[in-house]
């Protein structure tokens, strides 16, 4: 499996609107002075920074849709179970939708910032959603959290489609590139803040495998086992949405990596058990990010697919084929 | 070793029910004083509703207790650390089957948590202690298969064995028999009792089962609807009628003969029995199932049946009306006595 990873990852880079062969891409790595600089360049400031990028999304997405899983005993939970990803998107609308249209000078003065600006309020608005759940977290129930996960869900998503009734053309466009998501968002300057989130984030979900696992057992079992129930949900919790907020900030929505990968791993590997989980899930989620993002591309032609339906399009297919090999996800889930 | 004078778990003038903000604080009982001795079998009986499973629930640690004490040899339990509680105490719940994909083992696995390092690497001792659970309760031959695979009693004897890896003195177990049938119930109360006895544990178990309970058991809970527990050895809680205080109301009645509830019907009809032995108690029985009281003395009886065992077989001899039928099994006897009743 990190082989695949390591082929797909070497393939993200090199296929593209512009084909570079592996000696070109070694060669612009190593500062071979025989590569044309326009490679190098679309290696080093392009190609390299959207791989990685799509790498650490793909690992963040997939843990955290694990974690997900676990804490609300739901095989449907993703990392947006919680309304992050609305949450993100509210930012973002706000400010291409309200602020943007009413302040135009002040985000086009600020040039490349724009984009930043877009970053800035999707972490914001997915950092507010965490804040209320986690508020919350503390005197609900795992089941009422997931339903009001769902609500707030459905509240910020009208919010948003009250915005883009409203709003100008030329910005909804804007939004609407957002919401397909992309890889090719981070640049290396954001990189600085992009990777050490996503590495802490998904390295600390070694430190929380054995209470995962004991949490399978129900919040009773887990108890009588010597975890702290509570403590274990909040800090998964926080993990999560921390994970999968930045890596909406960054790089808008995307779907279902985060709910196809735990399910891929279960189902590859036959076990529940999240020390074998945790690393291989992250594997998995970052293998079908680069691919997606691969296909995306569409090395070959001079256009880019939305992001978003690639993954949906070329993952559902797959859990399907896992689930009706399974026969069904009763086995998985209980009853 | 732990002498009763020491016990293992002991409760103190105990409350016990739920608090939340909403609804206030509702107490389901109260006053217990209660204690768990290592080495002794003990079944609570009570029932539906009475607070049998908050009881098991706040001994074990999971729920607050509302007010009283409970001491775990000696300490305060809630001023243990959640890992050294779960070394001391292990749980067992109602039919819960886990999420996810786990083998038998596995699972069982799950009970060493208390005792292995953060990512939960099982050593050569935590393996041995498994394997030594699974032989327990004689579960060798399902360690590999997977747990979806497993009926009801199979399950239940892999939670068991997960409860018994924990490696814990005291075990409480909620309901462990609830869905299980009446083979799989001897079994697993037999394995209780052998585990308390032979393992020096102390073995707490709510049941619904009180003719198993009143067998195996060495001491009984009765939990009261007033929420009250009595406590005592089967026999003699039997003989006092005390369980018939807790259990019995107008409709059933307690039978200190056969230790059991009896259906309490008053019969409108009355046949003269003869006979005695086996056959007798049981035909006395299929005729009370049919409405029909055997007579004791004045009543005017629908026919008379004697019950001839001295031969090779039982046979039936039943007359009525100067007619005499032969029968030459329970079963034939009790169709024609249902053709005469309609």
């Amino acid at each position: 499996m990190v082989v695949l990873l390591g082929v797909l990852f070497v393939a993200n880079v090199s296929l593209g609107s512009v084909m570079i062969s592996v000696g070109d891409l070694l060669g612009a790595l190593s500062g071979k002075d025989s590569v044309d600089p326009i490679i190098r360049q679309i290696v080093t400031e392009f190609r390299l920074p959207q791989a990685l990028t799509a790498l650490l999304s793909g690992a963040a997405l997939a843990v955290s849709g694990l974690l997900m899983q676990t804490i609300f005993r739901n095989p449907l939970a993703d990392p947006f179970v919680l309304g992050v990803s609305s949450g993100a998107s509210l930012g973002v609308g706000v400010v291409l939708l309200v602020v943007a249209p009413a302040g135009v000078a002040l985000t086009e003065n600020l040039g490349l910032s724009g984009h930043a600006l877009v970053v800035f309020a999707a972490t914001l608005g997915s950092a507010a959603v965490l804040f209320v759940i986690l508020i919350l977290a503390r005197r609900m129930d795992v089941m009422s959290l997931l339903i009001l996960g769902l609500m707030i869900s459905y509240v910020v998503g009208a919010i948003v489609s009250i915005l883009m009734f409203f709003s100008m053309p030329e910005k909804l466009q804007a939004f609407l590139t957002w919401s397909f998501g992309q890889f090719g968002n981070v640049t290396w300057n954001q990189m600085v803040m992009f990777l050490p989130v996503i590495m802490a984030g998904t390295l600390s979900c070694w430190f929380v495998t054995k209470p995962l696992d004991a949490l399978l057992l129900g919040e009773d079992y887990a108890q009588s086992l010597g975890t702290n129930v509570k403590q274990i949900r909040y800090f998964s919790l926080a993990i999560a949405s921390v994970l999968a907020g930045t890596v909406t900030g960054f790089c808008g929505p995307i779907g279902f990596l985060g709910i196809a990968a735990p399910h891929l791993c279960r189902f590859l590997f036959k076990t529940s058990q999240h020390r074998l989980l945790v690393p291989s899930t992250m594997v998995m989620g970052a293998s079908l990010a680069l691919a997606a993002d691969l296909i995306a591309k569409a090395p070959g032609f001079n256009t880019v697919l939305p992001l978003n339906a690639i993954t949906a399009l070329f993952g559902a297919p797959v859990i399907i084929i896992a689930l009706v090999k399974q026969r069904n996800l009763r086995h998985l889930f209980g009853k | 070793m732990n002498t009763p004078d020491n016990p293992t778990l002991e409760a103190t003038d105990l409350s016990i029910g739920y608090s939340d903000r909403r609804n206030g604080v509702t107490t389901v009982a109260s006053g217990l004083d209660l204690s768990l001795h290592t080495g002794k079998f003990i079944c609570l009986l009570g029932p539906n509703g009475t607070g049998k499973s908050t009881l098991i629930r706040t001994l074990s640690g999971i729920q607050e207790r509302l007010a009283g004490n409970i001491f775990l040899d000696g300490q305060p339990l809630e001023k243990m650390s959640p890992q050294k509680r779960a070394r001391s105490i292990s749980l067992v719940l109602t039919n819960a089957l886990p999420l996810g994909i786990f083998t038998a083992y596995s699972l069982i696995a799950l009970g060493r948590h208390p005792h292995t390092h953060w990512n939960g690497h099982l050593t050569e001792r935590d393996r041995k202690k498994i394997d030594w659970a699974i032989k327990a309760v004689k579960a060798e031959t399902l360690a590999s298969r997977d747990m979806s695979e497993l009926s009801d009693g199979e399950r239940q004897k892999v939670m068991v064995a997960r409860a018994l890896a924990q490696e814990a003195p005291i075990m409480l177990l909620d309901e462990p028999t609830a869905f299980l049938d009446i083979l799989r119930r001897v079994e697993l109360m037999r394995t209780l009792r052998n585990l308390a006895h032979h393992q020096n544990m102390a073995v707490l178990q709510s049941t619904h089962d009180l003719e198993l309970a009143l067998r195996s058991a060495d001491e009984l809970w009765l939990f009261s609807e007033s929420g009250n527990i009595v406590k005592g050895t089967p026999e003699s809680l039997a003989l006092t009628g005390r369980i018939s205080e807790v259990f019995g109301n107008s409709e059933l009645e307690w039978d200190a003969e056969h230790g059991s509830f009896e259906l309490q019907e008053e019969p409108c009809r009355f046949i003269k029995l003869e006979g005695k032995g086996t056959e007798h108690l049981w035909t006395k029985r299929a005729l009370s199932r049919l409405g029909y009281g055997v007579a004791t003395g004045t009543q005017e009886t629908v026919c008379a049946i004697a019950v001839e065992n001295n031969g090779p077989s039982p046979v039936w001899v039943l007359v009525r009306d100067n007619e005499t039928k032969t029968f030459d099994s329970l079963e034939r006897l009790t169709k024609w006595m249902e053709t005469i009743k309609a």
